[in-house]
């Protein structure tokens, strides 16, 4: 029986190294953009390789399909780092889900969320209760962003006047 | 391996790019991934089924759909647990309250399988030394711990300051 252990081993080193220098040469900036597609971009890339090294499919056959992914991700998060509309329509929008203390019904529909899950999510903030909350987002990456109202807010430096 | 092979895969590959892309768009910001450990799930069985794809072991039809069916039935759960509060519960895991005014709930933390240990471990990852300084910490349906202070132990806001605008506005709690 052969176990074409060499073959494993090159193979496993060649994708290593090239997937190495691609990831290099696209920059930490195409990450971090289209956050929910770039962690199924990762999961993909993930996938690639094992078909290679196990020999089911030829070597550069892998690095063109990685390739590809790679160069197809860097073009669309140009684009929508370029263009507003390109972004709108390739992330999910931020969108309020309380205002002034309050819940935003209709906006909590649209994302399918729960108030239960605001409370939580509020929680993990360290956020108790709404009234506190100026404003609350569920952002394009999927988090929750909490602007507390002014009362509510950390004391700043600007604030110690109040003390003289 | 000729030419037109290495370029059926580049197209292959770019298809399930864009057909991806929108799949994620349609299913929204918090399905993939970002709350539960199922969400997780979902997004490595999106990810794991598209190598076949690329490599032309399955037809793109066949990829589409097995791809479309995940995304339909997490669509419809994540549509029925916002619905119905019942399939909220049979899906979703609820949260749990491990420290309640300074009392470590025991019996709480060994449901959730902790110790301890790790409770101190993640109250000292936000600076939280003793846990008298805790008014609540759950364990939230995502994983994760969350933290109320004890109203002497949070920080100094705003409308703890002694002038004359908070003194007015001051909210009681």
């Amino acid at each position: 029986m052969d176990l074409d252990l060499a073959g494993i081993i090159v193979r496993v080193s060649v994708m290593y190294l090239y997937a190495l220098a691609l990831v290099r040469i696209s920059g930490k900036e195409s990450l971090g953009q289209l956050t929910a597609m770039d962690f199924v971009v990762t999961l993909i890339i993930g996938d690639l390789f094992d078909d290679v090294f196990w020999a089911e499919v030829p070597i550069v056959q892998g690095m063109v399909a990685f390739g590809t992914i790679i160069l197809v991700h860097i073009l669309v998060t140009y684009a929508s780092s370029r263009s507003l509309p390109f972004y709108r329509l390739a992330t999910s929008p931020e969108r309020l889900v309380i205002e002034k203390g309050r819940l935003v019904q209709e906006n909590l529909q649209c994302e399918r969320l729960r108030p239960e899950v605001i409370q939580w999510e509020m929680r993990l903030k360290g956020e108790e209760h709404p009234r506190d909350v100026k404003e609350a987002r569920l952002e394009p990456e999927g988090q929750l962003s909490i602007l507390k109202n002014n009362l509510s807010k950390p004391v700043q430096k600007k604030d110690l006047r109040l003390l003289r | 391996m000729d030419i037109n092979e290495l370029l059926l895969t580049a197209l292959r590959a770019s298809f399930v790019y864009f057909f991806l892309l929108l799949v994620v768009r349609v299913l929204g910001k918090r399905e993939i991934g970002a709350t539960s450990a199922f969400d997780l799930i979902v997004a490595l069985i999106l990810g794991e089924v598209v190598d076949e794809i690329i490599y032309g072991d399955v037809t793109i039809l066949q990829g589409v759909i097995a791809i479309l069916v995940v995304a339909i039935w997490h669509l419809v759960n994540s549509w029925a647990s916002f619905r119905s509060d019942f399939i909220d519960r049979l899906t979703g895991a609820p949260p749990t309250v491990v420290v309640k005014n300074g009392q470590i709930q025991h019996k709480n933390l060994a449901r959730e399988r902790l110790n301890k240990e790790e409770l101190f471990s993640e109250l000292r990852l936000m600076g939280v030394e003793e846990a008298k300084e805790v008014k609540q910490a759950t364990l939230e349906p995502n994983g994760k711990l969350s933290v109320l202070l004890e109203e002497w132990a949070k920080p100094v806001q705003y409308q703890d300051l002694p002038g004359p605008r908070s003194k007015t506005q001051k909210r009681k709690s």
